[in-house]
């Protein structure tokens, strides 16, 4: 394979790191050496709980943030030396997508106005004249060119969206990092800006970095799925061997958790499936916050071992190994293209309880008659 | 079933404003809930299913009033109910969990306080240690890890999950027969949501109160609900049970809702299915069926007339029902009232 587009090389953000110096005063590592590539022209999902450091690490793409350690590479060049005119060269190559398109746009601004931004910061020409450029735009994410007179409040969540989008693109960029981009939208708007999405990677062969802790979301947006756990990289695998035969425990964790999956002819079965799939996964989760309102836990990311092995049924079932607990397991290559971080992965397969098949929609004959 | 369900709606309407600026964004909805049932009620944004609800608990924001219908809640009218029955039987009887526990909690006030201040308003009867066993029992029944120091710790000290739980103890305490749940999860990571959409399943199984489950999620319906109800424009467009409509959708609207959630597995599709368009203005319904300008079926039968020109009509109760002049064939017969 060729150079990747974009190389995360070992990359860690530590926030509070040099007020932690202080006595009383708590870092947070939110990402935990994480090395993650993307192709041009691939889609890479970022998958996690809140917490996960998901957004600290699209951020740290984007360059908004600058990693406590670690490098990131775009098309070979270390963006951490970036400076000035190099600087905003970058930026043109990579733009982020926000989750909050409230809060993303100034309120005060006219559509014609925040959109003429990236052209006026970067001394783009735009042949045929302003307005025509910017229709264009318009047009491209599924929008009319008449709305550029527009203030952000006159649109929906899901139009204003597609803005959030055709900002982005007016830089022609090759990567775009897109943070929850659909979580806020209902449903059905949530699939229209999916299949922008989806258009768009196939016109203009955008590579993506998608953010999201919607696995349906994303499966259908991206070939290759990372899923993190509270700032560290478990599971690195191509989404349909991630969905059929997940490695790590977490990864089977998330997956079970994703609605309308399984059978049901009771009411609770495919939740109870999920139960049966991390018997403690609730307690456990619920135990650390608890501790966390009290003060007494450490960081989960500071703990040596594996991180997971407080919440995760494999090590239970296994009789709690000793290695779990001290040895921190690196992301290794499986088998089909995965790569996960657990010592005894492979110790899972057979025994758990694989999610059920693919296909959504199962469908029951149901006794109940109206 | 012959008995007489827990609660009982019918050709529910609601305008806001005055003259020629009125609006009915719930215009003749009609559903019932069993007792220990799990109905769900599915729509976009606007839709009406959060206004609906309101107006069963008579919480309607100012300027909303029931103009139509009728509500029957445990054989009793509460459409023309007092503002003091009403008063009395929320919170006792009909509890509600709001979407964003985050922000319906006081942030002021330590969880274990607004638990014993509700209980204080509806159960006068307790005393004070009474209350705080009563309230430490909630907690633990929504699963709170920890209850005693949950009890202890402000809102902002707890999880998002966490906040949910509690505002779902704040609801259950008082053991109502029925509980309102609008977009419970929504504000919530998937794994989280999966363990609050266990929990009101559990509590259904251990209380027997019956749950109206508000989402714009037809797959978090799949999941949890016996009973479902599809909104669309402030009106009912099909209900019946889950799995026949989940399954097997008549109307051409849930058939595109079903279609917009991302299948998981195999191989993608290049596009999801859509509804083309926006929903239509609530000041300005459009003739017919409200929905034939967005329809597939309507534009592949050559757009014919009664579409728009006749609203496909109503149907009440637990019937399995579908408002469309040209509906998909059900798989089985005999499913209709």
């Amino acid at each position: 394979m060729s150079e990747p587009l974009l190389s995360i090389e070992s990359v860690s953000h530590e926030f509070g790191a040099r007020r932690a110096l202080l006595p009383g005063r708590r870092s947070h590592l939110a990402v935990d050496d994480v090395s993650l590539t993307i192709a041009a022209g691939e889609s890479v999902a970022l998958v996690g709980e809140s917490g996960s450091g998901k957004t600290t690490l699209g951020r740290v793409v984007a360059k908004l943030l600058t990693p406590t350690a670690g490098t990131v590479r775009v098309e070979g060049r270390d963006i951490g030396a970036l400076r000035g005119r190099d600087q905003l060269a970058y930026r043109r190559t990579v733009q982020m997508i926000f989750q909050n398109t409230q809060h993303a746009f100034n309120p005060r601004r006219r559509i014609r106005d925040i959109l003429s931004d990236p052209y006026e910061i970067h001394g783009l020409p735009t042949p045929g004249g302003r307005d025509a450029a910017l229709g264009e735009l318009l047009e491209r994410v599924g929008l009319h060119p008449s709305m550029l007179g527009r203030y952000p409040h006159q649109f929906s969540g899901g139009q204003r969206q597609r803005i959030g989008i055709a900002r982005a693109l007016s830089l022609s960029p090759r990567l775009i990092v897109a943070d929850e981009p659909v979580s806020a939208l209902d449903v059905s708007v949530q699939a229209q800006v999916l299949n922008l999405f989806a258009r768009l990677r196939r016109e203009l062969g955008l590579s993506l970095l998608f953010i999201s802790h919607d696995l349906r979301a994303v499966y259908f947006l991206c070939e290759r799925i990372a899923v993190l756990y509270q700032g560290r990289l478990v599971e690195v695998a191509p989404r349909e061997r991630l969905l059929e035969s997940p490695l790590h425990p977490y990864s089977r964790r998330l997956i079970a958790a994703v609605p309308g999956l399984g059978e049901r002819d009771s009411a609770a079965t495919g939740l109870a499936e999920a139960t049966g799939d991390a018997p403690e996964a609730a307690p456990d989760r619920g135990e650390s916050t608890a501790a966390a309102v009290a003060g007494a836990e450490p960081s989960p990311a500071l703990a040596t071992g594996c991180h997971y092995a407080a919440r995760c049924p494999l090590h239970v079932r296994l009789g709690r190994p000793e290695r779990c607990l001290t040895e921190r397991p690196v992301l290794r290559t499986a088998a089909g293209g995965s790569a996960v971080a657990c010592h005894f992965a492979e110790a899972a397969e057979g025994t758990a309880g694989t999610p059920s098949p693919p296909g959504s929609h199962v469908s029951v004959v149901s006794e109940e008659v109206g | 079933m012959t008995d007489q369900p827990l609660l009982s709606v019918r050709d529910l309407a609601v305008e806001f404003g005055h003259g020629a600026g009125v609006s009915r964004p719930v215009d003749g909805v009609g559903f019932e809930v069993g007792e220990r049932e799990i109905v769900g009620i599915v729509g976009e944004s606007g839709c009406g299913k959060s206004l609906t609800l309101l107006a069963l608990l008579g919480l309607l924001p100012s300027g909303g009033r029931v103009v139509d219908g009728s509500i029957t809640f445990a054989g009793r009218d509460l459409r023309g109910a007092d503002p003091s029955v009403l008063r009395s039987l929320r919170g006792r009887q009909v509890a509600l969990i709001p979407s964003d526990a985050g922000a319906a909690l006081n942030p002021v006030a330590r969880v274990g306080k607004q638990l014993r201040l509700s209980l204080r308003t509806h159960r006068p009867e307790l005393n004070s240690q009474q209350r705080r066993g009563r309230a430490l029992d909630a907690l633990r029944r929504a699963r709170l890890p920890r209850p005693e120091q949950a009890l202890a710790a402000y809102p902002h000290e707890l999880s998002g999950g966490m906040q949910q739980r509690s505002a779902i103890a704040l609801g259950l305490q008082n053991e109502p027969m029925l509980l309102l749940a609008d977009e419970p999860t929504t504000a919530l990571d998937v794994s989280i949501q999966a363990e609050i959409l266990r929990l009101l399943v559990q509590l259904r199984d251990e209380l027997g109160t019956a749950i109206v489950f508000v989402t714009h999620d037809i797959s978090t319906v799949r999941e949890i609900c016996d009973r479902v109800v599809v909104m669309y424009a402030g009106q009912v467009v099909e209900q019946g049970g889950v799995d026949e409509v989940l399954t097997a959708p008549r109307h051409p609207y849930t058939a595109a809702l079903l279609g917009s959630i991302p299948p998981l597995g195999g191989v993608p599709p290049e596009q999801l299915e859509t509804v083309p368009g926006m929903p239509p203005d609530p000041a300005a319904w459009p003739q017919g069926c409200r929905f034939h300008a967005r329809c597939r079926r309507f534009a592949e039968l050559g757009e014919p007339e009664q579409c728009t020109t006749a609203w496909p009509g109503s149907a009440e109760g637990r019937a399995l029902h579908v408002a469309c002049h040209f509906p998909s064939e059900a798989d089985r017969v005999g499913a209709g009232r």
